[in-house]
């Protein structure tokens, strides 16, 4: 038997990681990767295990890993804006009180003020698809959304979501470094600059004329309490960006094309919007789009009879964790009525995705709304072309034909 | 429901749940009442609170969650609550857990069971 290997930025790899994820949680759960110069946990217990365990910090920076150094020095000026501790990156208390400073705008019960909103948004853009009975479900839908909803959250205007997707894109190609070309990495370092350049300026105006936006939030925290440094502050507002569209906009292609694969369970939604819900939670779990997090080993550790020494990297498959057949029934297959779907796909532990209830919320409406207005819909072409991220899986576009 | 008329209803009968020397400054203790009842002791710099030990959301331990100041973070899926008043302050919880009165008898950390 040959040894299973596992390099996310093989082509095959990226165009269906399951079959290797399988692999891989049977026969070396706990994998040393030379590829990505880290650990890569494919089992949900040990990935459950590690994202609990505050020994392992989600302080990127410190690790040794090739591509996190390679990442810091070829960020250039966005280099102090890249290297700030986010949300994402701190550990407890700092992670804590950065948190804090946003955690409220996101209880569920704020969130489904949105609804309304969100659904007029859901038809307008279904209106304004340029052609009858032809849909890119990427860009003429799932892209827009989710990023026109951040960005008014946030408080910057939605008609600049062109470059938000460009600069998102770009900084997100690099993420965990094995995919990043030399010509990736300075595309994302200009586009962090740009993006910085941009946040400097919307936060100057704040400074100037406060709103009633997270952006406003976040300037008080920084200037009145002192709870962000400056490059903290930009980058926190870089980070919601992404966050804020990128996944979201993954989640609704990527589980559109599962539905489109089993149309059975597609028709099962068509007529019966009101799955929805669960229907959203098995997308998430199926076909998530965060297919992995990362963290660093503060010392040596043992899982699985292995030792993950001080200060490498694991990653932490969710998307691999989501499909343990001990933890999920018949696991391979897309059912959208699961019960009892505890998946991780916003992760797991004190850094679960603090948008989760926004993401839940637009992708019901999205998937309502299609299940509406596009009858009988179908891929055009079983060629499709995946963003160069193994962290963030999605896909460049989505065409289908439907009955207009 | 509010976490304060909770904790005002429940002012009877204080039981004896942990001693103060076990749960220093910043620590985070789950107790189980005679009824069941699990609560999440906390100690603030020297001031001890409890909530409802289980989070709204899923039921997550808050005991063994991160206690930074008075927020508690729940170690399953990172909603917050305010140890001092059970308030939620983060997702993807949405209502606030119980609170109830805590007081100090020498070493004795007293929950009022209600």
């Amino acid at each position: 038997m040959v040894s299973v290997q596992y390099n996310p930025v093989l082509p095959e790899v990226q165009a269906d990681p399951y079959p290797y994820y399988k692999r891989l949680r049977e026969e070396s759960p706990v994998h040393w990767s030379e590829a990505l110069d880290a650990w890569v946990l494919t089992r949900y217990d040990d990935v459950v295990a590690v994202l609990r365990d505050l020994r392992f910090s989600a302080d990127r920076r410190r690790a040794r890993n090739r591509f996190v150094q390679q990442a810091q020095t070829a960020a250039g000026e966005y280099g102090p804006t890249a290297r700030a501790n986010t949300m994402l990156t701190s550990d407890p208390p700092e992670h804590t009180r950065m948190r804090l400073l946003v955690s409220k705008a996101f209880l569920p019960r704020a969130i489904e003020r949105l609804r309304p909103h969100v659904q007029n948004i859901a038809d307008e853009l279904l209106d304004a698809a340029p052609e009858p009975g032809r849909l890119d479900i990427l860009m003429d839908f799932a892209y827009p959304l989710p990023v026109i909803v951040i960005a008014e959250l946030m408080g910057v205007p939605a008609e600049h979501r062109a470059q938000f997707k460009r600069w998102s894109d770009d900084i997100v190609a690099t993420l965990g470094g094995a995919s990043a070309t030399p010509q990736l990495i300075e595309q994302a370092a200009k586009s962090g600059g740009e993006i910085v350049d941009y946040f400097r300026d919307v936060i100057a105006d704040r400074r100037r004329q406060p709103q009633d936006d997270l952006l406003t939030v976040l300037v008080g925290a920084a200037d009145e309490d002192h709870a962000l440094t400056e490059p903290q502050l930009l980058a926190t507002c870089v980070t919601m960006l992404i966050a804020g569209n990128e996944t979201t906009r993954n989640l609704i292609a990527n589980g559109m094309l599962a539905l489109l694969r089993h149309p059975r369970e597609l028709e099962r939604l068509w007529h019966d919007p009101s799955l929805v819900g669960a229907a959203v939670d098995e997308l998430l779990r199926y076909a998530g789009p965060v297919q992995c997090t990362s963290r660093v080993a503060t010392e040596d550790i043992e899982i699985g009879g292995k030792t993950i020494e001080e200060g490498q990297l694991v990653f932490v498959m969710l998307a691999a964790a989501n499909r343990d057949p001990a933890h999920f029934e018949d696991p391979e297959r897309l059912d959208i009525g699961r019960k009892d779907n505890h998946h991780i796909a916003f992760g797991f532990g004190v850094h679960a995705c603090l948008g989760q209830p926004l993401a839940r919320l637009e992708a019901q409406v999205a998937f309502s709304t299609l299940a509406r207005r596009v009858r009988s819909p179908a891929l055009t072409s079983d060629y499709l072309e995946w963003g160069p991220s193994f962290i963030l899986r999605g896909l460049k576009s989505l065409p289908i034909t439907y009955a207009a | 429901m509010e976490p304060a008329s909770e904790a005002a209803r429940t002012v009877t009968d204080f039981v004896t749940v942990a001693s103060a020397s076990e749960v220093g400054p910043g620590q985070l203790k789950g107790v189980t009442l005679s009824d069941g009842t699990h609560v999440c002791l906390a100690n603030v710099g020297g001031t001890f609170y409890a909530i409802a030990g289980e989070c709204s959301h899923q039921g997550g331990p808050l005991a063994e969650g991160e206690l930074d100041g008075n927020i508690v973070t729940c170690p399953w899926h990172g909603a917050m609550f305010d140890v001092t008043s059970g308030e939620v302050q983060g997702p993807p919880a949405d209502d606030s857990v119980a609170a109830y009165q805590v007081r100090l008898r020498g070493d004795d950390v007293q929950v009022a069971a209600g």
